[in-house]
Order: structure tokens, then sequence, then C-alpha cells
């Protein structure tokens, strides 16, 4: 288990409401890379990669774990975390998203939420993970409908599990 | 404190959802036209209506979501 989940240890709740100045600290900080020198605020060192490079190295930074811990503890407002959505670390936007598009299910303000991504308010992908938030699987769709759905969705990266998955679906 | 998800929560926006799909951005159609696919929150047969519908659409990379969508959603039950 991550140390940053261990919500469960009284010492750990006791200081979780502290997590937002420490996470305001490295937020400030940033992540330093000794081979440039100086701090790094992204997650990658901009002077070692090209803005678009598909291959970099993540720098290490904790601000993830520390958004998902404050989000979970229920400290971060919706507002917040539609913030954070446009931070410059993607493993912080990523997290966000998807606290952001918990905390709107579980205030039911799902509606509210997607009236603002048209006029392009909002991240893309808080909305992508709003349509992956958990269904009822007593929906009507069947196995192969869910079956070829699975496949589809791993068609690009993996054919032939998609090949597979997909033969599997059609002998339902 | 982690709460439970309710399941209904996205079958409530459906409307809000499939209004999504007259989107002016592209992208934004993608992503729920995929989503019609995932099920859940949507009838399926209203499901393949809409990918149906977005096959004449402008924009290619909506008629490939849709074409994948009703292909998820096809098969020897239909």
């Amino acid at each position: 288990m991550n140390r940053a989940e261990g919500s469960e240890y009284p010492l750990f709740q006791k200081l979780t409401p502290r997590l937002e100045d420490v996470l305001e600290y490295w937020t400030a900080r940033g992540t330093t890379f000794k081979k440039h020198g100086g701090a790094i605020y992204g997650d990658h060192c901009p002077k070692c990669y090209p803005e678009h490079s598909l291959v970099r190295t993540v720098l290490p930074s904790p601000r993830e774990a520390l958004v998902r811990q404050l989000g979970k503890a229920g400290l971060l407002t919706l507002d917040r975390l539609i913030e954070l959505c446009n931070d410059q670390r993607d493993d912080v936007k990523q997290a966000a998203a998807r606290l952001a598009a918990t905390k709107a299910a579980e205030e039911n303000t799902i509606s509210d939420l997607l009236a603002r991504v048209d006029p392009g308010e909002l991240p893309d992908h808080i909305l992508c993970e709003i349509v992956a938030l958990p269904t009822d699987t007593e929906s009507g769709y069947t196995v192969a409908q869910r079956l070829r759905h699975t496949a589809s969705a791993s068609l690009m990266h993996f054919p032939l599990v998609f090949k597979t998955v997909s033969d599997q679906a059609d002998s339902v | 404190m982690i709460k439970r998800i309710p399941y209904e929560a996205l079958r409530s926006a459906k409307d809000d959802l499939v209004s999504l799909l007259h989107s002016n951005c592209a992208h934004v159609k993608e992503v729920i036209m995929s989503a019609l696919a995932r099920g859940g929150w949507i009838d399926p047969i209203e499901a393949k209506a809409l990918a149906r519908g977005a096959l004449r659409g402008d924009d290619p990379g909506v008629r490939d979501r849709a074409l994948e969508t009703l292909r998820t959603l096809g098969g020897r039950q239909e």
C-alpha cells in the first residue's frame, strides 16, 4: 500500500488538513534537477526533451499523491480540482480530473460540469473521466457488446488482443 | 473519506451527455461517441441510432468513432 494512501492511521488523519500547505510548498518548490540545475515545475526537463517528445523521463514529485490524498479526504473543492486539471504535471492533471469527476458524481452535479465543457471552460480530460465513471452493469448491454467494447478500446495498442476478444464476443 | 460513487450518476446526466454530440469541438464529440459503446448510461438501441446518425457527419474522427460504436453494439444478438 502506498503510504500516502494510509488514511486509516490516526496520525495521518490528523495531518491530512496540513497536506494542502505541503502541496503549496511543492508547487512553489518544483523538482530539483541536477543535470541542468535549477527547479523544474513540469514533469520533465525542457532542456533534455523537445516540447512534443513522446519519450521522456518523468521527474519525481509528491504532488500527485498529495492531490489524491487531499481529494479522498474531501479537502479539495470542485473548482480547486478543475484548477489542478490545468497543472503543468500530467500525473497531477490526471488525478485531479478523476477526483473532479468522482466528486461531481457524488454531489450529483455532473450536468453542471458538462454545461461547462462546450464553452471550453473545462479541460477535455475531465470529460473522459466523467464518461469513464462506473455504471450499473444491468443496463441492457449484452456480454458480447461489452467484450467488443473492451476489444475496441485495446485495438490501438494490442491488435492481437482485439482479435482474440472479438472472436470471443462473436462466440458468446 | 471515500464515498461510493452512485451508479445512476451518469444516467441522470444522459441528456446533457447526448447534447454534447452537437458540440463545436470534434474531440468532445468523439469522446461522447466512444462512450455510447461503453453503455451503462444509455439504452443500446438509442446509442445505435445516435451512432448511425453520426455516420453522415462532417468530421472523419467522429465518423470513425461512430463506426467503432456500431461495430461494438452490433453482433448476432441484433
